[in-house]
């Protein structure tokens, strides 16, 4: 973070920077080469009236043009090679010290400016080392060369051509200063405006459930404008430099005109060295506007690079690995004295501490919230420095560790914890591949058996999740061998267990009404396998159109629709657009406006009033409707008995349609748009009640396992996507694969920070009963406890208030005593 | 055919304006707004327990409360793996009003004794709603502190009869 910014010029580009300036110097040498032979072409080729002169200048002209293209092309290649090179290694030096920097810095450092600054600020800078040496070497060294040459052709001319080079230098500095003022008030604008966007981003579930799309326009746009406003002076004046650049450039051929012309009149400079001499200085444009340029690049690349540099030089607690010699293989003992943690304003989050942890033995860390208990995790984790005192693990202290020990011997499984974007698979091996390598797990000798994953998915709780989200995924075409056998296993199933879930599952049988479908999965009965008949075209599906009409079931829909319509409107009117109040509605949240226009303008027609618009409107609302799902409104008997005549009807008008425009639901035939659960189902889950759906995967797995299939599901499962920040997974399965990744590392520490606190009370009893049973003796154990029916087990429960211990001992002795834990357990109960 | 299409008790009417008929009565909700009932009932859901089935169990926040529309069900106590029957309810009953406001471990379970259908609301639901209509858990605790000063003054006229140092500690809840 120390670095300059001009360390970077040669750093790792040294051959081709050379390469660089030889080619620069050959393209100045080739550019001077036009201006001579103009005033050959003048002098010798036409005044003397020889052709082949004029033929061979030409020749040599158009060589040096297209030459001097070519070598300027070569510059930019690179130029922009050591540019994206410089600015990519930049990127990555930055990145990796962030990672490191201790967790206080984030406490007030908002994701948007770390974005913001590896992304955008140092672009700038690394343009800066593409152009370092070339620009003003190449624009200096041609700047000279033509004065040389202009001065050569005529000395008085030369010298009032540069005359004013003097005042530019000068006067472009004094407004570069504002320039680099302006993008300083620039750089912190764009990080609070990155720091708002990644905000609502990440709080978007708050923003819609409140509704409170205003509050946060508002304060985006304020952030903007004031954006706009600096941004528009940091422009103004960077254009101020080019225009007064400009300025200065066109006054030279003035002069030249004013004393060129008059020293022609009067005989004493030729009209060739004239034209030479007009064009030569025009010819200074080009590289005093590259210079300027490089200078301004210069400037803006200096400011966003100190800025960016200086911002994050935060100095780095542990370092990350030893050089001279591998991890530490610590032992699990943690011995603890005196120790103290204070913050900078002087609040001792921890006070005096003294504990001692056998290897292997089990401890509770409770007490009410704000005792210190996580503070001293934390502090035992190195992820808090403690100010003064001694920790040690084994015989090492814990301040001295490098990284590389801790996470070596430790593992850590917070309240929150972060889970990454990917799959199951991937976050489940995080720990242990950043402990064993990616190499070494994924092709090496620390590769993992299915068994190993199992194991832990088992012990953490989340096997049944991950077989879940297997029988949850819809599978894709490349996967059709699974296909043979998930058919198989519907007829097994259907065999061995049709009968006892009949009450909880709604079969697709051809002749049944199906409450838990929509009316358009009832009307097709099948899956759509071209575009037209998916739902979202089906509005303009004029065949679809035209059927309802034939099946006497357009009037019926429109009643409906038009109920449901009314209804939703009327219960959602008056509240902020949120995802559960539509849950019972075929409205989708976004379309509500949409909806209550319609309720608006039909308000008093008939039915037969209705435009276009409208009608297809409610149609499309009552295809949705899912009697089952949407309680809002009630299918007549009537109308049951109309759609179960339509599917027969549409099937036949279909099949002279298009003869493979929808694959109906056939007891051997696989559904391609359906989950391998309700494929092996072959119909819906119409229970809401856990319990009940609990037994019917307890029948499915009990086929899966008679079947040989329980693995591979595991496998599907575990390719699950888990979204952005596991968004796609609850609280609990979160806290589940966090415990489970620890598991898999098998650390010989283990810090659990109040790690099960969103889990339902079984699966903390279970958890508890694996750390009691299969991991005590093995790993140290160190858990921050909040519920305390869960403690009975642990060695040793220490008792912190205002970071102090109080009370240290075990379950039996901390009640007997009949103080604090005492008090706190009582409470519970 | 199915049941939803058509219920014996109330023809050609939604599940939705069946509950909206029952929240309406239900004492704990006679004080919120028609707009504020109207989104209860659309947002509850319908549960059927077999008879045995437990409906919610001891020492798990379920963050659920129950209005039992047919069928019965016992609440039952376990302590020192002894059962206690504390009462039995009847349909039209509501349970567990309290764990629409906060977490709250239920301290006792309910058993089905015989088939039954509750309505279901949760806590979720319940404060989606709240976050709309902020008077809502106003005008909800005031019938719930009523029931708690009713069910202490009841305390106080068994502790004057009979003196029993249990009930002793429960005196004075109300001054919380």
């Amino acid at each position: 973070m120390n670095r300059t910014l001009s360390s970077w010029v040669l750093d790792g580009n040294v051959k081709l920077q050379i390469l660089l300036v030889i080619i620069i110097l050959i393209t100045v040498a080739i550019r001077v080469v036009p201006l001579e032979l103009q005033q050959r072409i003048i002098n010798e080729a036409i005044n003397l009236r020889k052709p082949e002169l004029l033929v061979k200048y030409c020749g040599i002209y158009l060589l040096a043009v297209v030459s001097a293209s070519l070598l300027k092309w070569m510059i930019n290649i690179i130029q922009t090679r050591i540019s994206e090179k410089v600015t990519a290694e930049m990127r990555k030096q930055l990145y990796y010290h962030i990672l490191k920097i201790p967790l206080d810095f984030f406490r007030n450092t908002p994701p948007g400016t770390v974005v913001n600054s590896i992304i955008n600020e140092l672009t700038v800078p690394g343009n800066f080392i593409g152009m370092a040496i070339a620009v003003p070497l190449i624009n200096i060294v041609t700047l000279l060369a033509f004065a040389g040459y202009l001065i050569i052709l005529n000395p008085m001319l030369g010298i009032v051509s540069f005359s004013l080079y003097p005042i530019m230098l000068y006067v472009i500095p004094l407004i570069q200063k504002r320039v680099n003022r302006d993008n300083r008030k620039r750089m912190n604008s764009s990080r609070i405006l990155s720091s708002k966007i990644v905000e609502s981003v990440a709080g978007i579930h708050e923003v819609q459930a409140n509704g409170a799309f205003d509050i946060e326009k508002n304060k985006f746009d304020g952030i903007v404008d004031h954006l706009m406003k600096i941004r528009v002076k940091w422009n103004t004046n960077k254009y101020a430099i080019k225009v007064t650049s400009n300025f200065f450039v066109n006054l030279g051929p003035f002069l030249i005109f004013i004393i060129g012309g008059y020293l022609s009149i009067k005989g004493q400079l030729g009209l060739g060295a004239l034209v030479a001499f007009l064009s030569a200085q025009e010819k200074l444009y080009d590289p005093w506007k590259e210079l300027i340029e490089f200078y301004q690049v210069y400037q803006d690349g200096s400011v966003n690079y100190k800025k960016t540099m200086s911002y994050f030089d935060v100095q780095i607690n542990n370092v990350l690995t030893s050089d001279d010699r591998k991890p530490y293989e610590l032992e699990g003992s943690i011995n603890i004295n005196r120790m103290n943690l204070e913050t900078a304003e002087g609040v001792k989050l921890l006070d005096d501490i003294n504990l001692d942890i056998g290897p292997g033995e089990q401890v509770a860390l409770v007490g009410f919230s704000g005792s210190g208990k996580s503070s001293l995790a934390l502090s035992i984790a190195q992820l808090y420095k403690y100010t003064s005192g001694h920790a040690t693990i084994g015989t090492k202290e814990i301040s001295e560790l490098t990284k590389a020990d801790i996470t070596q011997n430790m593992g850590l499984v917070s309240q929150s914890p972060f889970i990454f974007e990917g799959t199951i698979k991937e976050n489940l091996m995080y720990s242990y591949m950043a402990l064993h390598g990616e190499t070494c797990t994924l092709e090496g000798d620390c590769a993992l058996e299915l068994d190993n994953l199992v194991q832990v998915l088992q012990q953490s709780g989340l096997f049944v999740d991950v077989l879940r989200f297997g029988l949850n995924t819809v599978i894709s075409e490349n996967e059709k061998e699974v296909i043979p056998v998930i058919i198989k296993m519907r007829q097994a199933f259907q065999k061995q267990y049709g009968e006892a879930i009949a009450e909880w599952v709604e079969f697709f049988d051809e002749n049944q009404f199906l409450s838990y479908a929509d009316i358009t999965e009832n009307i097709i009965f099948g899956a759509p396998a071209i575009d037209e008949f998916k739902n979202e075209n089906l509005m303009e599906n004029q065949f679809f159109l035209n059927f309802l009409d034939d099946a006497d079931l357009k009037r019926p829909l429109l009643t409906l629709g038009k109920e449901i319509a009314y209804q939703t409107v009327d219960i959602l009117k008056n509240v902020a657009p949120d995802k559960l109040f539509f849950e019972q509605s075929p409205i989708k949240t976004e379309e509500f406006d949409k909806y209550e226009e319609v309720v608006r303008t039909i308000k008093n027609q008939n039915l037969h009033q209705l435009e276009k618009k409208q009608t297809l409107a409610l149609l499309e609302l009552a295809l949705r409707f899912s009697p089952g799902k949407h309680r809002i409104a009630l299918i007549p008997d009537f109308m049951v008995n109309l759609i179960l005549e339509g599917r027969f009807m549409f099937k036949e008008k279909i099949r002279q349609y298009h003869d493979h425009a929808v694959a109906f639901f056939k007891n051997d035939q696989y559904i391609h748009s359906q989950t391998i659960f309700n494929n092996i189902l072959f119909g819906i889950v119409k229970t809401a009640n856990p319990a009940d759906q609990e037994k019917i995967n307890q029948y499915l797995i009990a086929l899966l396992i008679s079947e040989g299939f329980l693995e591979e599901m595991i496998e599907i499962g575990m390719n699950f996507n888990v979204g952005t920040k596991g968004n796609k997974l609850s609280g609990g399965q979160r806290q589940k694969l966090a415990i489970a990744r620890t598991f898999l590392k098998s650390p010989r520490i283990m810090i659990l920070d109040e790690a099960t606190s969103a889990l339902d009370n079984n699966s903390q009893k279970r958890i508890q009963n694996v750390l009691s049973r299969q991991w005590k003796g093995k790993s140290t154990l160190i858990a921050v406890v909040h519920r305390l029916d869960i403690v009975k087990d642990y060695d040793k429960i220490v008792f912190l208030k205002a970071g102090k211990i109080v009370e240290m001992g075990t379950y039996d002795e901390l009640m007997a005593k009949k103080g604090y834990f005492y008090e706190l357990a009582y409470e519970h109960k | 055919m199915n049941s939803l299409m058509n219920t014996s008790d109330s023809e050609n009417r939604s599940e939705f304006s069946l509950n909206l008929n029952i929240f309406r009565q239900i004492e704990f909700f006679s004080g919120l707004s028609m707009d504020v009932i109207k989104l209860f009932a659309f947002l509850c859901k319908r549960q059927s327990y077999k008879t045995g089935d437990y409906i919610f169990f001891q020492d798990d926040d379920d963050q659920c409360a129950y209005y039992i529309l047919s069928g019965a069900a016992s609440l039952v106590l376990k302590k020192n793996n002894k059962e206690y029957v504390i009462r039995e309810y009847k349909a039209e009953s509501y349970l567990g009003v309290l764990s629409l406001l906060a977490p709250m471990v239920k301290q006792f379970s309910l058993v089905a004794t015989a088939d039954t259908t509750c309505i279901v609301m949760t806590r979720k639901a319940f404060t989606k709603i709240a976050d709309q209509f902020p008077d809502t858990i106003l005008k909800i605790t005031r019938p719930i502190l009523q029931k708690l000063a009713n069910a202490e003054r009841k305390c106080i006229i068994e502790f004057e009869s009979e003196e029993k140092e249990g009930i002793k500690n429960l005196l004075g809840i109300s001054l919380i």
